[in-house]
């Protein structure tokens, strides 16, 4: 594959990986006429490259690249959001701020600029007061799912699950088949000591896609926890003492499946996870990162 | 498939059989409209067409769906899983309109920086 | 050919030269003419203000909800459903709140509103007015005329299309008069727009023609402004009568049935 559509690839997966954009992009920049023939991607790559830049810290070529866009769209706010990138990476974040907040009061419908706002209280270190912008922002743009995430996270950091579990929620709403959503509801509801939630959304995970590593392990965990709170319970008696496991549990173990179920599903889960690592032989999996780093 | 490791050649070949079977085709309905004027004119009654030309009609039918199915190219899985996996949970998780910039990457490879040189702008 | 019951007919080349041709390049040209001028007077479309997006996410927020309830649990649908609900009753997410209950009257009086009106109007008018012209002017000069043979045969059912103006009932159906070669240019001179003046371009007249068939019928235009209020109401009926029923409720008996450790049961194994 050429760099260029490796670059797209990479683009597009929206993944964060700075340094190979950076290498990719070496021979493209140095050598002129390629991204120029490249007609409407190059714009997208100088971009990308730009980005990538400031995460690597070389501001200088990212100043550079700017340069380059700005004399292509010198009125766009898309570019104009940049030098509020070049400042926050430089250490200025007042300056991008004061940027900020100007797009937003000529155009205050402007997602991007609004959401970089939210974004420097973030770098700053103001978990809550971005959390509180972000319900902000939400009320009058619901249907963003990337701020649902966001805000998901920023609670998941405060430690405020069910929060965060009410995002996941909205997030679900809007991209039901996505299981990497419902395996980050299934974790959080697995944090609140939903296990019955937890469970149904876990199975949902590997259902979606198959012989999902992470899926199954979540499986494995809560099936077996139901289980040992199920048995403890039936031991100790219906009488009136009540065991204190009882107490502390945020569920009730009327919702849960029946034990031939849950072992069958324990038992499923350990017999895909054990053909997966056999099968991928994922055990070299880490020998190899290192060898490749080590050559690098 | 057979078509999901097709070779350049095996597709050239479908399409121009693809093409040849269109032509054979459109003869079909040619010869079916003469054969319908010339039964006209000799003041024939049953208008049944011939069995060679339906016949012709049908098989390059068929053989003009086969081969553009094989020479289309790649046919992709259709099911959603499969639609999936293109994405890692990096990427879905990455949300990159709240990234933040002042982060500890610039020190992370001070010295062996991939740094291609400044390009120099051009108008 | 084959039949000897060819109608024997020539065309004079001078109506080929002066109808034919002057019809179709008149038609391409005002198309493009059109479409110059509903650039010109179409500025900017106006900016919404948070206000009117706060108010379009939120209803499309209940479709979601509505669409997709059955992913999330039911204590989570049950929370959303009474927020919504209550939200879409009290009008919380309306524009101008104050003025809910004067109802649709006030629709006029924001004056953004009224702007979107007239600009839907202007364009209407300006794909009504130069096709009423051109069809006055060819019903005025060249009605009855014969412009051209199709190169090929054609059933009696095509003769309203192809010959309407003309009262011939046994003509064959080949010939194309000038009034429907007119229609035959508006219709089909959309790809030719496409090709000349790109794919988004408003040169083409038929869809001011739908537009006004169906204007009495609907009584509300695209791009006349709606009324939220009403909308948010219904949104809320649609809520309210949907019955959860949360999709993992037989997870377990799905993923074992993928899995291949139970055989596949009927969907009756829920509680």
């Amino acid at each position: 594959m050429s760099s260029l559509a490796l670059l797209a690839e990479i683009r597009q997966s929206s993944e964060r990986r700075p340094y190979e954009v950076l290498k990719l992009a070496e021979p493209l920049l140095n050598s002129s006429n390629q991204l120029t023939s490249a007609t409407d991607d190059a714009w997208l790559v100088y971009e990308q490259v730009f980005l990538s830049a400031l995460d690597e810290g070389q501001i200088d070529l990212a100043k550079a690249l700017l340069h380059i866009l700005h004399s292509r769209f010198p009125s766009s706010q898309r570019v104009k959001r940049l030098y509020g990138l070049v400042n926050e990476a430089a250490g200025h974040p007042d300056e991008s701020h004061k940027l900020y907040s100007e797009v937003v009061d000529k155009d205050p419908t402007n997602v991007l600029a609004l959401k970089r706002i939210i974004a420097l209280l973030k770098a700053e270190g103001k978990m809550a007061l971005a959390a509180n912008e972000l319900v902000g922002y939400l009320d009058t743009h619901g249907n963003d799912f990337e701020a649902w995430l966001e805000l998901s996270h920023i609670y998941l950091g405060l430690h405020m699950y069910r929060q965060a579990a009410f995002c996941l929620e909205e997030v679900i709403l809007q991209q039901p088949a996505n299981h990497y959503f419902h395996l980050c509801y299934a974790e959080i509801n697995y944090s609140m000591g939903l296990l019955d939630i937890a469970l149904k959304e876990y199975l949902r995970v590997i259902e979606l896609s198959t012989d999902n590593v992470r899926g199954f392990y979540g499986v494995k965990l809560t099936a077996d926890r139901i289980i040992e709170l199920l048995s403890s319970s039936t031991r100790s008696g219906s009488g009136g003492g009540k065991s204190r496991r009882d107490a502390q549990m945020s569920f009730s173990l009327d919702n849960v499946p029946q034990m031939p179920v849950l072992e069958k599903l324990s038992q499923l889960a350990t017999e895909r996870l054990v053909a997966t690592y056999s099968a991928n032989k994922a055990a070299s999996a880490p020998t190899k990162a290192l060898e490749d780093w080590l050559k690098q | 498939m057979a078509a999901s490791n097709a070779s350049d050649g095996l597709k050239t070949v479908a399409k121009a059989v693809a093409v040849l079977a269109f032509v054979c085709m459109l003869h079909s309905g040619y010869a079916a409209r003469e054969f319908l004027l010339y039964s006209k004119s000799i003041g024939r009654q049953d208008l049944t067409l011939p069995i060679e030309i339906v016949l012709e009609c049908l098989g390059a039918l068929g053989v003009m769906i086969f081969a553009v199915v094989l020479g289309v190219g790649e046919l992709k899985p259709v099911s959603y899983e499969a639609e999936m996996k293109r994405y890692s949970i990096d990427g879905v998780f990455s949300r990159p309109s709240f990234q933040v910039y002042n982060h500890r990457g610039r020190y992370l490879r001070p010295s062996r920086s991939a740094a291609p040189a400044v390009p120099a702008a051009k108008d | 050919m084959a039949d000897g019951t060819e109608q024997a007919m020539f065309l004079d080349p001078a109506i080929r030269d002066w109808v034919l041709f002057p019809i179709t390049v008149i038609m391409v040209l005002v198309g493009v003419f059109r479409h110059q001028l509903t650039i010109l007077m179409t500025g900017e479309p106006p900016k919404p203000e948070p206000k009117d997006i706060r108010q379009g996410k939120a209803l499309m927020r209940g479709q979601i909800l509505a669409q997709n309830n059955s992913y999330i649990p039911l204590a989570a649908f049950a929370e959303r459903k009474k927020y919504l609900c209550a939200a879409y009753e009290e009008g919380t997410y309306l524009k101008n709140k104050a003025q809910k209950e004067q109802g649709a009257a006030n629709l006029m009086a924001d004056p953004k509103n009224m702007e979107v009106m007239m600009d839907g109007m202007k364009k209407q008018m300006m794909g009504i007015v130069p096709q009423t012209l051109i069809m006055g002017w060819i019903q005025f000069f060249f009605s009855g005329f014969i412009l051209i043979k199709l190169p090929f045969p054609l059933g009696v059912r095509f003769k309203q299309m192809l010959q309407s103006g003309i009262m011939t009932p046994n003509m064959d159906v080949r010939w194309v008069s000038s009034l429907s070669w007119y229609f035959i240019n508006l219709f089909g001179l959309r790809g030719v727009f496409s090709l000349i003046l790109g794919g988004e371009n408003s040169a083409d007249g038929t869809r001011d023609m739908t537009a006004m068939s169906t204007m009495g019928a609907m009584g509300q235009q695209p791009g006349q402004p709606q009324d939220f209020n009403k909308q948010f109401l219904s949104m809320k009926d649609n809520l309210s009568i949907v019955y959860h029923e949360w999709d993992l409720e037989n997870i377990e008996q799905r993923v074992l049935v993928k899995y291949g450790k139970q055989a596949r049961l009927f969907k009756s194994s829920r509680k």
